[in-house]
């Protein structure tokens, strides 16, 4: 039977080809969704791992959130570097880790920090070793693969933070590629590392060693100016990753620092859940949207499917005359919906993945949110099923119909 | 030994006046029969009875002994599968299959295990082996009446039962589809029932059934 209705397929190929591509749209609009929902949700809890607290300049928490883990956006200004002492210094922080932002090579973030960095984010050297001396950078994986980057490769920083919006070159001071890590599905995948005293040396901001750490100069500029992360003369950083030493830090620093201090702490998990829910009105919609598309690919496949049967009435009263039984005509009916729904489902679900991938090509954000194609989960299982259950359901009235109809009149009409 | 089709005593109507009446008739095994009469005499009624889609008001019908026209549904289904394949008018090949997957499909609904060279030789009998792949629209009409009987044929029933089979032809291939409707019912040891209108066909056959008065 299999074959037969393959063959019915086939010889209708306009009209079933139609019916799958009008149930294979909304397939593939609820696949999307599926997949930025998850993949981004996945990205946003991966990024925060291991990172209790954010510290920066005043502003907006999701905005310095988003600039100092996922690196998305631009940060909310500098902060002294004083104050990452003062931190380290507090007995509910058990570690503090500067990050100091102002340039970017290719549109990837050149980031001045510390090892703990790669610690905190469990990131291992693929080749070559860690940063040491001034003006020696390691890239991550996302980093080295689009950018062609080996080791011991040169390279020039310029000012800015994201593609398209270069500065200054900083030609004076070029870096040198000294380890690629392996990826980790984490932003840093897409950072350059450095030591924070190479980022403040690109930038002309004088320092000293041994008092890195310690003390820094005023900020001399307005804050306004700050936002687009170090400028010369400055000796700050961008932001601290802090994670706490006991649970009882999750309320008193948060607090401390905001209503004590000139510094913002924002909470990444608090922040990312606050993003999310920022997005779901607009998921809904669009998969409300997908869900009417659907309804309406299911309907095509009911018209055409009673339009059809209808036409095949004789062709199904000949089925039964040669043996086959009232339940199979019925299962024939119904397997071509289903199979109609089966084929919509795989093209809604290739076409998705195939859009995921061209659009990770087209646009840096796509790839930046960590999104990527070809990531098929347990959401295209369910949607593949729901699928096939609209087809059946398509099909049912239809089969229904031709099941209960009497073969004489039928055959002598014929 | 049982009869291959046995009519006893029938009687039907569509709730007017009785098209049958206490109709019986006897066709032995391997035995070949004309049904004959115009338009309306109740011919299709009467397969459409053998063949267990409509039940009689009265009497039985049994094919090979088993009975065909009492019973439920299914049951009359697997008599009529079992013993029974119909050539119809309209011939009725299945569009979307080849001659091939339309004989395979018949085989198969039959329960009959028909393999790709039986096909072959079954075609080759009815001389349209070259057309084994050919879809039924690239097919002439006789070349489309003799896969219609191939198809009947291949499911090996015990009666082929051929509605109307010469109505639309002149005399020469009307006698040439009837030749080879007793040949090959002959030949595969197959009991015949012609059902027609068409008095030409009257020579053909050893015995005749007139419906409605029709001179046999």
């Amino acid at each position: 039977m299999i074959r037969l209705v393959l063959a019915y397929l086939g010889e209708n190929r306009l009209t079933s080809a139609l019916n799958v591509i009008l149930l294979a749209i909304p397939v593939a609009m609820l696949v999307l969704l599926l997949q930025f929902a998850r993949q981004s949700e996945e990205r946003f809890l991966a990024g925060a791992e291991g990172i209790d607290l954010v510290v920066g300049a005043k502003g907006s928490p999701l905005q310095l959130v988003l600039s100092s883990v996922y690196h998305l956006d631009r940060p909310t200004g500098n902060i002294p570097l004083a104050e990452l002492e003062r931190l380290r210094s507090n007995p509910l922080v058990a570690s503090a880790i500067p990050l100091a932002l102002g340039d970017q090579f290719d549109g990837f973030r050149i980031v001045g920090t510390e090892a703990a960095l790669l610690e905190l984010y469990d990131a291992h050297l693929a080749r070559g070793r860690p940063y040491a001396r001034p003006f020696e950078a390691v890239i991550g994986a996302e980093v080295a693969r689009t950018t062609g980057a080996r080791i011991g490769q040169r390279f020039v920083g310029s000012h800015g933070l994201a593609a398209g919006d270069e500065g200054e070159g900083h030609e004076a001071t070029p870096f040198e590629v000294v380890g690629i890590l392996a990826p980790t599905g984490k932003p840093v995948d897409r950072l350059i590392l450095t030591s924070v005293e190479s980022v403040w040396d690109v930038h002309g901001i004088e320092h000293h060693d041994e008092e890195a750490g310690e003390g820094g100069h005023e900020d001399e500029h307005a804050h306004d100016e700050a936002k687009e992360g170090l400028h010369e003369g400055e000796a700050e950083i961008t932001a601290i990753l802090l994670s706490y030493r006991n649970p009882s830090a999750a309320v008193r620093l948060p607090s401390y620092i905001n209503r004590g201090t000139n510094l913002q702490a924002a909470s990444p998990a608090r922040e990312s859940t606050r993003l999310i829910l920022l997005f779901e009105p607009a998921i809904r919609a669009v998969g409300a949207f997908a869900l009417l598309l659907a309804i309406a690919g299911a309907l095509a496949i009911f018209i055409s499917l009673w339009s059809t049967m209808r036409s095949r009435q004789p062709d199904l009263a000949l089925l039964r005359v040669m043996g086959a039984s009232r339940g199979a005509i019925f299962r024939t009916v119904l397997l071509e919906g289903v199979m109609t729904a089966g084929l919509a489902a795989l093209a809604g679900i290739a076409l998705a993945h195939a859009m995921l991938w061209a659009a990770s090509r087209a646009w840096q954000g796509v790839s930046d949110a960590g999104i990527v194609a070809g990531r098929i989960g347990a959401g295209e299982g369910v949607l593949f099923l729901a699928t096939l259950a609209v087809g059946t359901l398509a099909a049912l009235l239809p089969a229904w119909g031709v099941t209960r109809s009497h073969l004489a009149p039928i055959l002598q009409r014929n | 030994m049982n009869a291959l089709l046995q009519i006893d005593e029938v009687s039907h109507d569509f709730g007017g006046p009785a098209l049958f009446h206490n109709f019986s008739m006897t066709l032995p095994m391997g035995g070949q029969c004309l049904l004959v009469g115009p338009s309306g005499s109740g011919k299709s009624t009467l397969i459409n009875l053998i063949c267990g889609f409509l039940k009689p008001r009265s009497g039985e019908i049994r094919i090979a002994g088993e009975a065909i026209s009492q019973g439920a549904e299914a049951a009359r289904d697997a008599v009529r599968k079992r013993h029974v394949a119909v050539v119809f008018q309209s011939l009725r090949l299945v569009s979307a299959l080849s001659v091939a997957g339309n004989l395979q499909l018949a085989a198969r609904l039959a329960g009959r295990a028909a393999s790709q060279t039986d096909i072959a030789l079954l075609l080759d009998e009815l001389g349209i082996g070259e057309k084994a792949n050919a879809r039924p629209h690239q097919l002439s009409q006789g070349q489309a009446q003799r896969a219609a009987v191939a198809r009947a044929l291949i499911a090996r029933p015990s009666l082929l039962i051929a509605d109307e089979p010469t109505s639309a032809l002149d005399d020469a291939n009307a006698a040439r589809v009837a030749d080879m409707l007793l040949r090959l019912a002959s030949d595969h040891g197959t009991g015949l029932l012609v059902a027609t209108h068409d008095v030409r066909l009257r020579p053909f056959f050893d015995k005749a059934i007139a419906l409605e008065g029709v001179p046999a």
